[in-house]
Formats: structure tokens, C-alpha cells, sequence
């Protein structure tokens, strides 16, 4: 199922958590909540994010120069 | 899970704040344009002014917020498409309920903001207390 999860603190702090999405599609689905709340001040991804129909895209990542 | 965000709030949406208020009980006062405070600044090295405002411009609002028991309210100034909120906290009273930061009335606005969003996109929503605040769950 797909979710969006709000935490929202008692000092105000909120914390969005999307939930059952398969690659960056929830990004999309969850920024309308960014957009009304506030300003986005850190961002983490998942696995998930880098996967495409249940496939995982793996990318090369330079280690060095 | 897919990604995890965390968000400043910023205070933008009238009708959220008055439901806010609602939630936690204040009484939101229209068209104030004074609110009560102790009357002059204190160690401004300590407790530095929200930035652009002036001493002069301390004790004037657009709209102001009336805690019950508190001796001081809280102003409201709309500035840049936002609304600030301006509370002293020498009152105890005041500090106690509306938290550090405004904590509190920030976290009422943001609950009140994202559950009528919610509902005009028709998710399904539960609210739940969690050891540190509130958990709103939108479902699809």
C-alpha cells in the first residue's frame, strides 16, 4: 500500500516519509506536502528509490579523480 | 520506504492557523493590531529580534492569539507571504503552553494544514499520538 507518513513533533519538527513507492515517483507524490508545509531542509533515500519496477538500477559510482 | 524529507515549517495559510488555535484551545483575535508583552527588550544579545524586525516594531500585529491563563498573547505579522509569530517568553505561562520556538502552535498548524490537504485529495488518514508527537498516515 502506498503511504505517506507525517510525523510532526511537539517542537514542531516534521518529518515526511513516503512509503511503498517504487523510484522517484515519491518524490512527486509527497511534494505537494513540502510545498504547503515549508521548506525542505534534508532529504534521505531508500533502496527503494533506486528501483524501477521491482528491478534495482545500479550505478557506477566514481571513487576517485 | 522510498525517501524520508525533513521540513522547516513556515506559517503561510491563515484558516490553518485559526484551526490551529481551535486544536489547542487559544482564542484567535482578528484584526488585532496590538498584542500584550512585557513592553521593552531584555538582553537582545541573548534573545536576538526575528530577522527584519526592528524594537519599534515589537507590540504590533496583524492578528493576535490569546492563551488561556497567560498574562502575554502572541502577535502575528504578515511579512513576505509568511506569518510570523511574535511571543515574549518572560511569561512562564505562555512559554509552558505554546512550547519552545512556538513548537506547539507550529506542530497544531502543521497537523490542521496537512489534514485539509489531505482530505480535498481524498487519502484516507489516521492520527496517531507517538512518544514525541503526532503521526499523521495518508493512504492512497
Amino acid at each position: 500500500m502506498k503511504q505517506i507518513v507525517v510525523d510532526i513533533r511537539d517542537d514542531g519538527e516534521v518529518r515526511i516519509e513516503t512509503k511503498g513507492f517504487s523510484g522517484p515517483v515519491c518524490l512527486a507524490e509527497s511534494q505537494f506536502l513540502k510545498d504547503l508545509l515549508g521548506t525542505e531542509t534534508a532529504r534521505s533515500l531508500a533502496a527503494s528509490f533506486y528501483q524501477r519496477g521491482g528491478v534495482t538500477v545500479k550505478r557506477h559510482i566514481p571513487l576517485c579523480g | 520506504m522510498s525517501h524520508i524529507s525533513k521540513i522547516e515549517v513556515a506559517i503561510t495559510d491563515l484558516e490553518a492557523l485559526k484551526n490551529a488555535c481551535h486544536r489547542l484551545g487559544f482564542e484567535f483575535v482578528e484584526g488585532a493590531t496590538t498584542y500584550r508583552w512585557y513592553g521593552r527588550v531584555v538582553e537582545p544579545e541573548k534573545y536576538p529580534l526575528p530577522e527584519g524586525m526592528t524594537v519599534d516594531d515589537l507590540g504590533k500585529c496583524h492578528h493576535a492569539i490569546r492563551v488561556p491563563d497567560a498574562d502575554y498573547e502572541i502577535g502575528i505579522v504578515r511579512r513576505n507571504g509568511n506569518y510570523l509569530l511574535l511571543l515574549d517568553y518572560w511569561d512562564s505561562k505562555l512559554k509552558n503552553r505554546v512550547g519552545e520556538n512556538g513548537g506547539r502552535l507550529k506542530q497544531a498548524y502543521a497537523i490542521e494544514r496537512t489534514l485539509r490537504e489531505a482530505r480535498r485529495r481524498n487519502f484516507r488518514i489516521t492520527e496517531t499520538r507517538t512518544e514525541h508527537g503526532i503521526r499523521l498516515t495518508l493512504s492512497a
